[in-house]
């Protein structure tokens, strides 16, 4: 596959749910004007089925019926039955758990009066291992929700886009523009370079250094003043060592009344 | 060792019959799926009891999600495998606390219940056959990031390799693959 974007591996991360959040918002994007990468994403994900499928192992008949009956239960609107989740094992499990109280409570009482202050300490030790991996988790949700809220904005049906084309007409990043909640975000396809976004609209005009350490990043987004009745995008984009600086040329910001991608033109296979 | 194979049937059709919210089109959905998504988190999880619970979490989330699964990002096996893999991996985490913790996970092709195999089908394929179609570098990348649920980074660290070559080995490792199954399904053994 030809493809100078997308490394190789990441689709494969793609398709194991595997990418951090930037990446997932950069695949996303590259898969929505690269067929290449469309059909490579297909044969990955249709080898992974084949992997899932060599390991099949039929779940008890019961299970089906679970499924299906907390569906039903939750489509008629009452309480799921989530009783019948373990209702083939209750009958077992209680008598079992009767016992097993009875004993455990002898246990404890003899335990408890001789290893309080251990198990004080111990629950205090777990405790803050939960905590750090709901923490952890936390975390990992958040990075998530932040790609989800970038790709909402950039495949709004409102955003306006325009590719940033260098010198030699290959487009080396996007620009989206969300009009509805004034946000855009630039997309690199290429990591070095320098960008300065203008703004202007209401008599008022600002800069946006959209490379502030010097590198490009994969997408940087930045909310727009009110008011903002256009922008645009001024820099220098080193293609590779070889080729040292290459300028890019603006082009007219277009504005869609709506968003179909499937009639924008097909972007270079070596741009995206 | 006996595998059942996913079931040819249109995806497509599939989809548009679940979008009109008919309860027979979650049931077929449900068998169609459910043994490799089942033998996945079983792998994972090496816990019958709880596999069966994940399994049953999965496909009632996979049914109150049905609306957010956009085909343009991808298949609806993959879309349903990946929240039942994340399912249990987030259950396998919460009974290990340490997350990263160095564990032998699920390629042991010995550990299969003979009582919970498929059916014979002529038209299966043995994990072991599989196995042995990896190198042992791919076995161990596929470890982390499949069974696991490791990030690209937390993998990188833990075979303690860069980062790059984490993304090129598991991309040698699903080329096997690919090569694997083709060579299977021009021997009509798939």
């Amino acid at each position: 596959m030809s493809n100078t974007i997308l490394q190789p591996g990441t689709l494969e991360l793609y398709a194991l749910d595997a990418l951090p959040a930037d990446e997932r918002v950069n695949t996303v994007l590259n898969l929505e004007y690269n067929t290449e990468a469309r059909q490579e994403l297909q044969n990955i994900e249709s080898a992974l089925e084949q992997f899932a499928a060599a390991q099949s192992r039929n779940p008890p008949p019961a299970v089906r019926a679970r499924v299906m009956s907390e569906i039903k239960a939750k489509v008629e609107g009452h309480t799921p039955q989530s009783a019948a989740k373990t209702a083939s094992r209750s009958l077992s499990l209680a008598i079992f758990t009767l016992a097993a109280a009875t004993f455990i409570a002898v246990l404890s009482a003899v335990a408890l009066f001789y290893k309080w202050n251990d198990e004080h300490t111990n629950n205090d030790a777990l405790r803050k291992e939960n905590d750090k991996l709901a923490a952890m988790i936390d975390k990992e949700t958040e990075k998530r929700q932040a790609g989800d809220e970038l790709l909402n904005t950039l495949k709004s049906n409102d955003a306006a886009t325009f590719g940033a084309v260098a010198a030699n007409g290959e487009i080396k990043g996007r620009l989206y523009w969300n009009r509805t909640d004034n946000q855009a975000v630039f997309v690199s396809f290429e990591p070095t370079g320098q960008l300065i976004a203008s703004i202007s609209g209401s008599n008022k005009k600002s800069e946006i250094n959209i490379a502030p350490n010097g590198n490009l990043p994969q997408f940087y987004k930045f909310s727009l003043p009110e008011g903002t009745e256009s922008l645009r995008l001024a820099g220098v984009h080193d293609a590779s060592d070889t080729f040292g600086e290459v300028s890019i040329i603006l082009q007219q910001k277009k504005i869609m009344p709506k968003r179909n991608l499937s009639n924008e033109p097909p972007l270079p296979k070596t741009g995206l | 060792m006996p595998r059942k194979k996913l079931p040819d049937i249109d995806e497509k059709d599939l989809v548009a019959w679940l979008r009109t919210g008919e309860h027979e089109a979650f049931g077929t959905l449900y068998d169609q799926y459910s043994a490799a998504i089942y033998g996945v988190v079983f792998r994972i999880i090496q816990s019958d009891a709880a596999a069966e619970d994940i399994l049953q979490e999965s496909f009632v989330k996979i049914w109150r999600s049905f609306a957010q699964y956009d085909e343009s990002k991808g298949r609806l096996f993959t879309w349903m495998l990946n929240i039942a893999r994340n399912l249990a991996i987030d259950h396998y985490r919460s009974l290990n606390r340490n997350p990263t913790q160095n564990q032998t996970v699920t390629f042991d092709v010995d550990m299969v219940d003979v009582e919970h195999n498929c059916s014979f089908n002529p038209n299966v394929i043995g994990l072991r056959e599989l196995v042995n179609a990896l190198k042992p570098d791919q076995i161990e990348i596929i470890e982390h990031l499949y069974y696991r649920g490791l990030t690209h980074t937390e993998a990188a660290e833990e075979i303690n390799i860069p980062l790059g070559t984490v993304k090129t080995r598991l991309h040698s490792a699903l080329k096997s693959l690919r090569m694997f199954f083709r060579e299977k399904e021009k021997n009509n053994i798939l």
